[in-house]
């Protein structure tokens, strides 16, 4: 059993929980455990480093070092988190001047910034430390039958430099993460492009309209869920769907979170979860079992 | 608008970011704010920053606040300028002159009181009840506070808060 | 030593000097060996040569010294007017007392003191000066040129007809390198076949052009051909280079073939066809392009199936052998011209574009395309897919890794243009395929080309002003997203094909090539010219050209240009038949070399050899023809075992001696500048005649200057020395360092002086007594600003306690 510092964040527990329970299920049966620490906000990577990119940095270098006092990795599943701490942990790392500037700061909470730990989004955790392979040993009910619009979202990958997780322009792993769960993956227009919850503070119908394209690309491509593998994208697009009916005609393109998926085929019992989603998952379910 | 000659210097800084932007547009035309919505162009947020333009304008809602910070353009730009970065330098500038949008107070306010951003709603808590999910441990808002307030964001907040009265 | 002084009042505009004075003190100061010392008002006027040729001719001196307007413009004076009198220029040494003393001045005597401290140190060199001898190197009349494409066959054309023996060697089968794959050319929209002719009206039989594939190029009596062969060695130098060719065999003997097309008939293998992008197939035995030249088929032998023998058969004429063998030749060339040519950048790392990812097969590139219109290629000029669907519409994306701080910085110059040609092609075929032409700025700067460009647009095809962001497939089309930046407006192209114009890079080769021949490469890959304003066909190695799109991505006419200027170039040198060096070069003492190679790493002509001997198993050896006689090995030399006649270490010492003489007396310290003869002197003697309208120009008289060849030359140990002989400050004075008479001299410098500031440092010498300065003369201000600072600094730090 590995242990790792879950860095839960704020949308998963209090917006779309049920996508916790999926981490929470299906993360132990790959020997992973997950400790709970009293973070706070990662802090936001589009909100706080927009207020103050010093602070940002001071209160994220904060949820570090809790996990650096255990001794922990940590372990995120908010493609916003991953963000902002990979970027934090990585400026921290190699810019000797911020780092005193922060640590200067963590000393009036007796805290210090060192830049020992490694974050790890839970996707990528998946491709590079469990692996396909062993992933696909576990899988007891194929996802054999549907058609699969892999949505990467933009902060699991970019900025690349610094995030070095897939190829931005050419993403592969999250693909070969659904297709050793027997899923089918599909081309699709507007793959690449971003779920625009950066713009829902300022301007919610703009943000609404940048989604809908993802929706219209997937459904093109005759596709049957929209899969995604951060929180924020997740309600962008499923309850995205709804509001988008004040600009556009209904759509109901299922969207899951790849936990959710991950747990259908190795064969848990997500149902409750599933009745929470904003747009009806029950059509994908019957393929499924058909 | 008058800045200050701290400002000034970061804008200088600004200015050197971009100094090698041609205005190709790749920014522009990869931008998912600017395919919906074109008075957001990021082409032309760099073609205020290289003239210089340090009006009030160029950190109106209309303009930097609508970057989704997705990185698209960092990634493409064939000059390598980093132009989520420096529109979030921006941002920054912006919040020091006063100039953001109600939400963003509202979420800096969420993380004063809370340490979250998302509101522990009754119908969240009751979610967790029915699947079942163990308590998160609260952060120490002592802590939180603390660095709030030595970092300066508290002052940014009050002086925002106070401007919207 | 009998050395005699001339000294001269420029027409009594040296008004600031007591020359009486002058004279009696250096007749003092030198008054053995029969040394004498004349005064003439001018000596540059007729009258005034006479005398000096009077004088000299009397007196037989063995040195001379000049004191009067600067070496610079009085060396040519003695040039000139020595001849025959058994002197030689490297024998007169300049004292200038006009530019760095008269006009410099404002007050009588402490311009006569420092003239005297000045003339007093050229005396003291002149001391030291022989007779330079002189070198002369034969010349082997013939050249190597490395690549057969435009600028290779223009360059060997005019070397052959200038009668000069013309090997040129090529990796291919065939001659035309990039061009047999573009198509036609722009603007005259002629075939890439229709390039270039021998010929030059009034000497020549010949029409405006001819059709080289047809020309019977290689059947030139002069011209050697070596196709499907590469550059294995090279040894020796300037005047003699010896050249390993090793040559592929292409099993079919080219004075037989006589391109029947059976034995291609007869034979079992098909193979994608590499000039058709693999949309075409060949055979095994094949004819590169039906319009290559030389005109031969060629074996690729790997891909013949065991013991098949069905060409061979049928062959008529008896041509093939497939057993020939890989020949290597040695080949002597007086010169070399490097014509490797480029090649387009790899497309599949300009990601957001998915060149090469599946379903988006029809994302392609400009080289690709032109293959697609061409009669000869796979669709018989027909645009149509992959799948045989035709093309609707194109989008062409311009700068695809060109002008990128990620990718290539360079502008590859003629994209625009092939793009516009491509669409013109299409648009004259098929006015019903929708052309875009997606662009950051249109760069149409050939004769002619604006025109093109204009034609373009009557044609209707669209320009859209932006560079696109991402190209994007829902399987069946291609999307092609892009800012109308003119219009501020967003557009997603549906499309059938994309055509990315590819920035152009080195050919694979130059790196190799590079390394055998010692030659620079620029940080772009490209190899570098030797100046980027002129001598721009010159490589750092003497007798090593380069031309056409080796040095920088050009168009046709421009690569043609740059072949024919390498050819004359290289033809001046075979022509003479001999060189005379002159000037003093570097020259190693062997018995004290340690044979660190320090010396070999730092000379940028690669100029220093090390050569075979029986003990200690290997030499330094300088090679006179490619020494410039910078001194950069100089400096560079741990055991102080190079030195440069003229500018060698006792003789720069002993005038530094001269110029401090009245170091004793004077209370100001006194600051010694060396100077680079070359943009820094220029820049002093600028000064000295700005001073004459500008008093701002003036710098104080205890700054005292003397020339060396480069502030490559000075070493650490100059520099120390110059401080025990008493020197309070130094400062020392270069070119730029980008334009460095020498390559890296200047750049060298700038580092060693850095270096031995923190030396001074640590021996307990203030670092602000040494200075590095760079200059030429449009800013020699800046020279005056560092001497008087460094004066001013003195003033608080005083003389230099030893």
């Amino acid at each position: 059993m590995s242990k790792y510092a879950f860095f839960v964040g704020c949308t998963i527990p209090y917006r779309v929980p049920f996508i916790e329970t999926s981490l929470r299920k299906t993360l132990p049966i790959f020997d992973v455990e997950l400790v709970d620490l009293p973070f706070a906000c990662c802090p936001d990577p589009g909100g706080v480093q927009a207020f103050d990119s010093v602070a940002w940095h001071t209160l994220g270098a904060r949820n570090l070092c809790l996990a650096e006092e255990e001794g922990l990795d940590i372990l995120t599943a908010c493609s916003g988190c991953f963000e902002s701490l990979k970027i934090i942990n990585t400026h921290l790392k190699n810019d000797p001047d911020l780092k005193s500037k922060v640590n200067e700061h963590l000393k009036d909470v007796d805290r210090e910034f060192k830049g020992t730990i490694k974050i790890n989004h839970f996707a990528e955790f998946l491709y590079t430390e469990i692996g396909i392979d062993k992933i696909a040993q576990k899988v007891t009910n194929p996802l054999s039958g549907i058609k699969i619009a892999s949505h990467n979202g933009c902060h699991f990958l970019k900025p690349t430099d610094i995030m070095q997780v897939d190829n931005p322009e050419l993403p592969q792993k999250l693909d070969h993460l659904l297709e050793a769960l027997g899923a089918e993956t599909v081309p699709y227009l507007n793959k690449l492009a971003c779920c625009g919850a950066g713009t829902r503070t300022t301007d919610m119908d703009a943000a609404l309209k940048i989604a809908h394209e993802k929706i219209v690309g997937a459904e093109l491509a005759n596709a049957d869920a929209l899969v995604t593998v951060c929180p924020t994208c997740y309600v962008s697009y499923d309850i995205g769907q709804r509001l988008m009916t004040k600009h556009f005609e209904k759509t109901t393109l299922p969207v899951f979170f790849y936990a959710e998926l991950l747990g259908l085929a190795i064969g848990l019992d997500f149902s409750a979860g599933f009745k929470m989603h904003t747009i009806k998952v029950q059509e994908v379910l019957d393929k499924l079992t058909a | 608008m008058t800045l200050t000659t701290e400002l000034k210097e970061e804008f200088k800084d600004l200015y050197d970011k971009v100094k090698l932007c041609y205005q190709c547009g790749t920014c522009a035309g990869g931008c998912p704010v600017f395919k919906q919505y074109s008075s957001f162009n990021p082409r032309r947020v760099m073609e205020k920053l290289l003239a210089g333009d340090i009006s009030a304008e160029i950190f109106d809602e209309q303009q930097i606040w609508y970057c989704t910070g997705c990185y698209t353009c960092s990634t493409r730009c064939p000059q390598g300028i980093d132009i989520c970065h420096v529109i979030n330098d921006m941002k920054n500038i912006a919040v020091k002159i006063k100039n953001a949008p109600p939400g963003i107070i509202t979420e800096m306010t969420a993380i004063l009181e809370t340490g979250i951003t998302a509101a522990k709603s009754t119908s969240a808590l009751r979610k967790r009840d029915k699947l079942e999910l163990p308590e998160i441990p609260p952060p120490d808002m002592t802590e939180i506070q603390k660095l709030m307030e030595v970092t300066g964001v508290i002052a940014k907040l009050n002086a925002l808060k106070e401007d919207a009265k | 030593m009998k050395i005699g002084t001339f000294l001269c009042n420029c027409g009594g505009s040296i008004r600031n000097i007591d020359w009486d004075n002058l004279k009696a003190f250096i007749e003092e100061k030198t008054a053995e060996n029969d040394n004498f010392c004349v005064y003439h008002e001018s000596l540059c006027s007729e009258e005034g040569k006479n005398y000096l040729k009077e004088v000299v001719g009397r007196e037989q001196p063995d040195a001379i010294v000049f004191g009067g307007c600067t070496p610079k413009t009085a060396g040519y004076l003695f040039e000139q007017e020595l001849k025959g009198l058994n002197i030689s220029p490297y024998q007169v040494t300049g004292a200038n007392l006009r530019e760095h003393v008269g006009w410099v001045s404002s007050d009588k005597d402490s311009a006569t003191k420092k003239a005297k401290a000045v003339l007093l140190g050229a005396h003291n060199r002149a001391g030291y000066q022989a007779p330079v001898e002189v070198q002369k190197i034969n010349i082997s009349q013939s050249a190597v040129i490395i690549g057969a494409g435009p600028a290779g066959l223009q360059a060997a054309q005019d070397l052959a007809e200038k009668g000069h023996e013309v090997h040129i060697i090529d990796r291919q089968p065939y001659i035309g390198g990039n061009a047999v794959k573009l198509g036609a050319f722009f603007p005259s929209e002629d075939c890439a076949a229709c390039q270039t002719s021998t010929g030059v009206r009034g000497v020549h039989q010949s029409s405006v052009r001819r059709c080289f594939y047809r020309s019977g190029f290689d059947l030139h009596p002069k011209i050697n051909l070596y196709i499907r062969s590469e550059v294995e060695n090279v040894t020796g130098r300037l005047g003699g280079y010896n050249v390993t060719i090793k040559s592929q065999p292409t099993y079919v003997k080219m004075d037989r073939c006589v391109n029947c097309d059976l034995c291609s008939q007869a034979c079992p293998v098909e193979k994608p066809d590499e000039m058709n992008l693999g949309l075409s197939t060949r055979k095994a035995i094949y004819l590169p392009n039906i319009t290559c030249s030389p005109t031969k088929y060629v074996v690729n032998r790997d891909e013949c199936p065991e013991g098949c023998t069905e060409c061979v058969k049928v062959c008529p004429v008896n041509a093939i052998d497939l057993n020939e063998r890989e020949t290597t030749t040695t080949v002597t060339a007086g010169g070399i011209i490097l014509a490797t040519g480029f090649q387009e950048f790899d497309p599949a790392i300009v990601e957001e574009y998915h060149y090469g990812v599946p379903g988006y097969e029809n994302v392609i590139t400009q080289s690709e395309l032109a293959r697609l219109l061409a009669l000869t290629g796979p669709y018989h000029g027909k645009l149509q897919k992959k799948n045989g669907d035709p093309v609707k519409r194109l989008v062409i994306i311009n700068c695809v890794g060109s002008r990128s701080q990620n990718y290539n910085i360079w502008c590859s110059n003629i994209c625009c243009m092939i793009g516009i040609k491509h669409a013109i092609t299409i648009k004259e075929k098929n006015p019903e395929i929708d052309v875009y032409c997606c662009y950051i700025d249109i760069r149409a700067v050939g004769a002619n080309y604006e025109e093109f460009y204009n034609k373009a647009r009557d044609l209707g095809i669209k320009f859209i002003r932006g560079r696109p962001a991402e190209v994007e497939t829902d399987g069946t089309n291609l999307y092609v997203q892009v800012e109308d930046s003119q219009a501020d407006t967003m557009l997603t192209l549906k499309t059938d094909m994309v055509a990315l114009s590819m920035s152009m890079v080195p050919s694979s080769g130059v790196q190799k090539i590079a390394e055998l021949l010692n030659v620079n490469v620029d940080v772009t890959g490209y190899f570098k010219g030797l100046y980027s304003k002129f001598r721009t066909s010159e490589t750092n190695q003497a007798g090593i050209f380069v031309a056409g799109t080796a040095i920088a991505p050009a168009d046709i006419p421009t690569t043609i240009t740059k072949a024919a200027h390498a050819a004359s170039h290289l033809d001046l040198l075979l022509t003479k038949g001999s060189v005379e060096k002159r000037f003093p070069i570097a020259e190693i003492d062997n018995d004290r070399c340690t044979l660190c190679e320090i010396c070999v790493g730092a000379c940028p002509f690669g100029a220093i050899d090390v050569v075979p001997v029986e003990n200690p198993g290997v030499k330094m050896q300088v090679n006179p023809l490619s020494c410039l006689g910078c001194g950069q090995c100089v400096s560079s030399c741990p055991a102080a075992c190079i030195d440069i006649d003229y500018y060698r270490e006792d003789q720069i010492l002993s005038q530094v001696e001269g110029l401090l003489y009245d170091n004793g007396e004077t209370p100001d310290p006194i600051i010694i500048t060396l100077a680079c003869w070359e943009c820094a002197y220029a820049s002093t003697d600028f000064i000295g005649q700005g001073c004459l309208t500008d008093p701002e120009f003036k710098y104080p008289d205890n700054v005292r200057i003397l020339p060396v060849q480069c502030t490559g030359n000075v070493s650490a140990r100059l520099i120390q020395k110059t401080f025990e002989k008493g020197a309070d400050g130094i400062i020392v004075l270069g070119c730029f360092e980008d334009k460095c008479h020498y390559d890296s001299g200047s750049k060298a410098s700038t580092i060693r002086v850095h270096l031995m500031k923190q030396m001074l440092e640590y021996s307990g010498i203030n670092p602000d007594r040494l200075e590095k300065e760079t200059v030429y003369t449009e800013s020699s201000n800046r020279f005056v600003e560092t001497a008087r600072k460094m004066a001013k600094r003195l003033e608080e730090l005083g003389k230099l306690e030893r």
